[in-house]
């Protein structure tokens, strides 16, 4: 009868060890999700500190229904996010380079000089990462410290600090992790080295901080969808609750989007 | 009859030791990495609940239960002062921020257009953003308890209500987070949290001027009121003549609770 109970002991366990093993197949795979996702993100600031919005772009999704969001609306579909984003950045880069090669005669106005005299980074911190549980979508919200430097057109190097929120909704595609809706909210903008007041309290309408040239170069007429998805901060704004937080769900029918409102 | 008996003893040594292998507390690989990421994510929504001066939901949410096992143990500490327990938490660092925030709004109705109304409650306080970058965060061995520290560079905007016209005042925080997490209900609680400033410069251009060292945070406050107490060992912000001191420990893998230390 003991012997008996040794061979129940047993076969039990293996059972159990067939459900332990699936489980942590499970696990390690979210592990891997998070992670990609979270390089994913990662990568996408380097390319942008490059200023290669081009590269950036062939990370997003190849769906219709993709969007690049800021304080003041919603960019929506492969064509719009392109045009704004890569379109109006290679035609500001260009401009750019143009003028400062006045400036600085020893700067040749070609292509390799590109970018010349511009410094941006975002940061990705403070990262909350939510897996669907049927591992084809994810959601991910990134606190971003940020600095822009540019030199204007008289040659002056002049600084923003930057401080912004990403949130993000990411789908799988063919296997792999795309960005499907960007949202990058403002808190607060500030030139460096100068005092709080009077305050600045216009998010950047450029893509992520160097309006004042883009604008210069292909000004913004529109928002594809003109929304107030976000304040900045001023001594009497009133702080709302955005964006909301990833929470862990299902599938993502589920749960809300960082795209815009439908 | 002797052979067999022995057999049988031999059998249910062997049930035995392959039963209490399998029911030793440890948790698997997979899971203690996956844990990892739900500390951080636990972590981060401090960080936006804080930005969002929702400090009473914070506590709610994330710190561990007030009527559960390790509220009288919980612990928030800073290099002022030590609120002890879930209930000094939640009064201290939760619902006498609701308070001062409204108190702000009061103030700022009678210099501005914003009207003393609750939907307006948060305007006129402050915008603390802290973020947690350079984690190390550490799962016990029994998945029962975790330690995770953090630098986090941050930025505190508050308004300046004092004059005719409000204001803007700001701050930069350099400072660190280490934190004892603890698991109630399959979910992850913030159990003791430590904060200590390396580098607060006020945000007006005079960034190295240590003898204006920026504004203070959220609950701290130079008195100890009940449940307060003072800490054991006070960090200190940089200044020219601090030597550099490693503090606080960093967590190092452990197998639970009991033989590690606390924050």
């Amino acid at each position: 009868m003991l012997i008996a109970s040794f061979f129940t002991a047993c076969t039990g366990q293996h059972s159990e060890k067939s459900e332990s093993l699936s489980a942590l197949e499970k696990q390690v795979e979210q592990q891997k999700d998070i992670h990609t996702i979270q390089q994913l993100m990662s990568k996408r600031a380097y390319y942008h500190s490059a200023g290669r919005n081009d590269l950036e772009f062939e990370l997003y999704s190849t769906r219709d229904d993709i969007s690049w969001g800021q304080n003041q609306g919603f960019m929506v579909g492969q064509e719009s996010v392109k045009g704004y984003y890569v379109d109006a950045n290679i035609s500001t880069r260009k401009k750019q380079l143009e003028q400062l090669s006045k400036v600085f005669p020893e700067l040749a106005n070609e292509e390799k000089n590109l970018g010349a005299g511009t410094f941006v980074f975002h940061s990705t911190t403070t990262p909350i990462i939510e897996i669907a549980e049927d591992g084809e979508t994810a959601k991910g919200v990134w606190y971003t410290p940020g600095a822009f430097a540019m030199t204007d057109n008289a040659g002056n190097f002049n600084g923003l600090w930057l401080w912004e929120r990403y949130a993000v909704d990411f789908i799988k595609e063919n296997g792999e992790w795309k960005f499907w809706h960007i949202l990058v909210l403002t808190d607060f903008m500030t030139g460096m080295g100068q005092n709080l007041n009077p305050t600045p309290t216009e998010a950047p309408i450029g893509s992520e901080g160097n309006q004042e040239e883009e604008e210069a170069a292909m000004p913004i007429t529109h928002w594809d969808i003109e929304v107030e998805n976000y304040t900045s901060w001023s001594p009497t704004t009133v702080q709302g609750i955005a964006p909301q937080l990833p929470q862990p769900y299902a599938t993502f029918s589920e749960t809300f989007s960082y795209g815009p409102p439908q | 009859m002797k052979f067999t008996k022995r057999l049988n003893l031999i059998a249910l040594a062997a049930a035995l030791l392959i039963c209490s292998s399998s029911f030793a507390q440890k948790i698997s690989a997979g899971e203690k990495a996956l844990a990892m990421w739900e500390v951080q994510n636990v972590m981060s929504r401090h960080a936006y609940y804080h930005s969002l001066a929702i400090n009473l939901k914070e506590v709610n949410d994330l710190w561990v239960a007030a009527d559960g096992p390790n509220a009288k143990t919980a612990r928030f500490t800073s290099p002022a002062f030590v609120m002890n327990g879930l209930s000094t938490i939640k009064r201290a660092y939760g619902e006498e921020n609701e308070q001062r925030k409204k108190d702000a709004l009061e103030k700022l109705s009678k210099i501005s257009e914003v009207e003393n109304t609750p939907e307006n409650i948060g305007a006129g306080y402050e915008w603390v953003i802290h973020t947690n970058t350079t984690p190390i965060i550490v799962i016990a061995d029994d998945g029962k308890t975790a330690k995770g520290m953090w630098y986090s560079p941050g930025i505190g905007l508050m308004a300046d209500l004092e004059g005719e016209k409000p204001k803007a005042n700001g701050t930069f925080f350099w400072e660190k987070y280490a934190v004892d997490f603890i698991k109630e209900d399959g979910r992850w609680k913030i159990w003791h949290m430590q904060m200590v400033y390396d580098y607060t410069p006020k945000l007006n251009g005079d960034w190295l001027d240590f003898s204006d060292k920026g504004g203070a945070e959220a609950g701290e406050r130079g008195d100890l009121p009940e449940g307060f107490s003072e800490p054991e060992y006070s960090y200190p912000a940089y200044s020219p003549e601090r030597a550099a001191t490693m503090y606080p420990k960093l967590p190092e893998p452990y197998a639970t609770f009991s033989e590690t230390f606390s924050y």
